[in-house]
């Protein structure tokens, strides 16, 4: 029974909204920008702000991006390629110029940005904004999506050992999370609990 | 045992505003799939059509 399918996917979607915080919505949200870069938690905050601006507008040129987001030409050269190379996003030439390429988002990206779109009612400029107060907030120089989760992770925990909230990231090498939490601690985004 | 210590990452939270599927494209579209004919979607019946 199909429509059933469609009341059980709704339901436990309506339920999933009802029960989570602000903080594990956050936490949400990374993992599936995480799943929308071919799940690589090294992806920068930067990176999903262009995939989010990609889909946005599809077709845009590398130029719109450029002067949308007021990213230089040779760092988003590379997060493009980046792109393309873990098949984020499709190219194809555009028809008023032929040196430019008209860029779409596709694929496993597409479905993991409408999932984490879907907590910023499929608005692209909140979920923009986000992207943009978050960086703000971390005051890195290129903050990943592996910071965030270890920022959103704690929040949500309140309080937590070190151990305890790397255990919530990804899989990957645990020499590489724990350089990410450290950075955080010695920058002051993170500290010892007070009593 | 360790916390968020610098302020203002409530201003970061504040930006997620989806609390109600009801009223997201997401839930749109799972509405319209089951119930537009011309969705695609292929209803099975426990009967067979009434012929007449």
């Amino acid at each position: 029974m199909q429509i059933l399918v469609y009341d059980e996917a709704m339901v436990t979607n309506l339920a999933k909204k009802a029960m989570t915080t602000k903080g594990q919505k956050a936490c949400l949200v990374i993992d599936h920008l995480v799943e929308a870069l071919g799940n690589d938690p090294s992806s920068s905050l930067r990176r999903a702000l262009i995939l989010v601006d990609i889909d946005q507008y599809p077709g845009t040129t590398q130029t719109g991006i450029m002067e949308r987001l007021h990213i230089h030409k040779s760092a988003l050269n590379r997060e493009i390629d980046w792109m393309f190379n873990y098949g984020c996003i499709m190219m194809a030439d555009a028809e008023h110029d032929g040196r430019a390429k008209k860029i779409e988002i596709c694929g496993y990206s597409r479905t993991g940005l409408k999932a984490a779109l879907d907590y910023f009612d499929g608005e692209h400029e909140n979920i923009k904004m986000f992207l943009q107060r978050f960086t703000q907030y971390i005051k890195q120089e290129k903050p990943t999506l592996r910071d965030a989760k270890i920022i959103s992770s704690l929040n949500e925990k309140g309080r937590a050992t070190k151990q305890d909230v790397i255990d919530t990231l990804y899989d990957g090498p645990s020499s590489t999370d724990n350089r990410a939490y450290n950075k955080l601690v010695e920058e002051g985004v993170i500290g010892d609990a007070r009593d | 045992m360790q916390e968020i210590s610098r302020k203002g990452f409530g201003n970061v939270l504040n930006c997620i505003t989806g609390d109600s599927l009801s009223h997201t494209p997401a839930c749109s579209s799972i509405f319209s799939q089951a119930v537009h004919p011309t969705a695609g979607v292929q209803l099975e019946y426990d009967f067979a059509p009434t012929q007449r």
